[in-house]
């Protein structure tokens, strides 16, 4: 069986699983039912969280990865799908958060499950399994509305061609943008645009001086199902393993090869000693009079879709920073809150490099903004969470180090220590 | 297995892809993708595939060989299978081996030599 490996929400998907949540429990009596949760992931966990505030405990959260079984969260086992044909009733409930519902879906259909599976967040707009009329009816309908919105973006860019990302994490578009300019000249094309659904990302195209255009997740997608539906000529998506179409991240399973490697060879197609452009339009963050030049310590604790470290083992680098005499400023955004006896400090993306060239020191979780300073003139730590590359035999670090980083794995009784 | 031959009817289709582990259409193109469907008939023939899987193909020939098997398609199928697989993703077990300069694929991994063809022929049909 496939390991599904899930990420972790933004706002909009968290309110949209909310909503469908309190849809479900007023439809469906939840109180009286046997619920599983099917997917260990952060999206899980927090769907987790609003069940135990409304008083509902799931009896188990179901995963593929047998790695997993044995564990618990707030008490809830983690355990193996089939565990739920226990209790393989209507008075069973299986809720899932992931982009992998229909996968999982299919999954507990074919194990004999007759219990009822809800979908709660819509991630994965693409997939349904199905081949009925209605289906096809509206994912027809998709198509059309995808399609408008590539018109429209000929409209608002006049000659461009549409570099159009479906994820945003910013390390994919920042691998995207730094061989862009090799596709472009393969192409013979002049301009582009790039098509994203987070500001962030948008930050991250206009480092390389490029145009970005920013849409819904749910636009986004449905340009992307237009591209390939409508057959249209003017667009190339630029992913490793999204959408469906995609099968460059099932080389993994047969050999190792590092996300940067995949963009440059297997997305654009470029010979594998092609060097990346770097990115050119930075800011100076106005703030930098406010750090001690050489001294201060930007940490950088949070990743959208990596798993957290634990908060002892930042405790352990603040107190260590403390006694060397650093100033230690935690990277912040949106509702983050820094580390304990930190400060805030929240540069915007164009303004991070001078911020750390300033500092001199980040340490981070590998996450997508140490892809946003590795040309960063400082010292640079990235601290590598102990897991498994979604459902691949290769660790994060196989797939994420970075060149002019120190790279750390954080594996059980980690020590910090920094020379 | 009639369903196959002819265009259109999805229940069948359905049907089909319920009975086996895995369905690939191989569409046959120029420069990497000539001679697709022979090259992956070939990995067919000599790899002892465990899987249940079904090759569909225009220039396919039919073939059984181990637990896959190869069946030849008509042009008008291979389009219809290729507009819908366009539309959306309707299964897990199906999927399309073909160049599209629309995305990427493994067939750049082999074109510049990351990958050898039966290293990608193995992580498409059977790395799952």
């Amino acid at each position: 069986m496939p390991f599904y490996v899930g990420i972790d929400m933004d706002v909009k998907h968290y309110r949209e699983m909310i909503d469908n949540l309190n849809q479900c429990i007023a439809e469906e009596n939840l109180e009286g039912k046997s619920i599983f949760l099917f997917g260990h992931c952060e999206a899980t966990l927090k769907l987790a969280d609003e069940l135990l505030k409304r008083s509902l405990k799931p009896k188990a959260i179901l995963d593929n990865s047998s790695v997993k079984h044995g564990i618990s969260y707030e008490n809830i086992p983690v355990q193996a799908p089939d565990m739920v044909l226990k209790e393989n009733d209507g008075n069973t409930i299986v809720l899932i958060v992931t982009r992998f519902y229909e996968a999982m879906n299919a999954q507990l259909r074919s194990m004999g499950f007759e219990g009822q599976v809800r979908k709660l967040v819509d991630f994965n707009t693409y997939a349904e399994y199905s081949l009925s009329e209605q289906t096809m009816l509206r994912k027809r309908r998709r198509c059309c509305e995808g399609y408008k919105t590539l018109l429209n973006l000929e409209e608002r860019y006049p000659g461009a061609f549409f570099i159009l990302c479906p994820f945003p994490a910013l390390g994919d578009v920042y691998f995207c943008m730094s061989y862009l300019p090799y596709f472009m000249k393969d192409r013979g094309i002049d301009k582009v645009t790039v098509c994203v659904s987070a500001k962030s990302c948008a930050n991250v195209v206009r480092l390389f001086g490029m145009d970005a255009a920013i849409f819904s997740q749910k636009e986004l997608d449905a340009a992307i199902q237009a591209v390939f539906s409508m057959q249209y000529g003017n667009a190339f998506v630029a992913h490793q393993d999204r959408p469906y179409t995609v099968n460059l991240h099932r080389a993994l399973y047969v050999k190792k090869i590092p996300l940067e490697e995949i963009y440059r060879t297997g997305v654009f197609g470029l010979k594998g000693g092609v060097e990346p452009f770097p990115p050119t339009a930075w800011k100076e963050y106005s703030g930098l009079g406010n750090l001690r030049k050489g001294k201060t310590a930007i940490l950088s604790p949070y990743a959208k879709s990596v798993p957290p470290l634990p908060e002892s083992i930042w405790i352990d680098i603040i107190r260590d920073l403390k006694n060397k005499g650093y100033v230690i400023l935690t990277n912040t955004a949106g509702e983050e809150e820094p580390l304990p006896e930190t400060g805030a400090i929240r540069p915007a993306i164009d303004e991070m490099k001078s911020v750390v060239e300033y500092a001199g020191l980040f340490i981070g979780i590998r996450s997508g903004i140490c892809d946003v300073i590795r040309t960063a003139d400082c010292r640079k730590i990235a601290l590598f969470p102990d897991y498994n590359y979604c459902d691949t035999e290769w660790r994060a670090i196989d797939m994420y180090s970075i060149d002019g980083f120190e790279n750390i794995v954080v594996k059980e009784g980690f020590r910090w220590s920094m020379n | 297995m009639d369903c196959i031959a002819k265009a259109g009817d999805f229940k069948d289709l359905e049907m089909v892809i319920n009975s086996y582990d895995r369905i690939v259409l191989v569409v046959d193109g120029e420069g990497i993708t000539e001679g697709l469907t022979h090259r992956v008939t070939e990995y067919l023939v000599k790899k002892d595939i465990t899987k249940r899987i079904l090759l569909i193909s225009r220039h396919g020939k039919d073939h059984t060989c181990g637990r896959a098997e190869i069946r030849q398609i008509s042009e008008e199928y291979e389009e219809s299978l290729l507009s819908i697989y366009r539309m959306y993703d309707f299964s897990d077990r199906f999927f399309v081996l073909m160049y599209d300069a629309r995305y990427g694929s493994v067939l750049n991994y082999v074109k510049n030599g990351k990958m050898t063809w039966d290293e990608a022929l193995d992580a498409v049909l059977c790395g799952y």
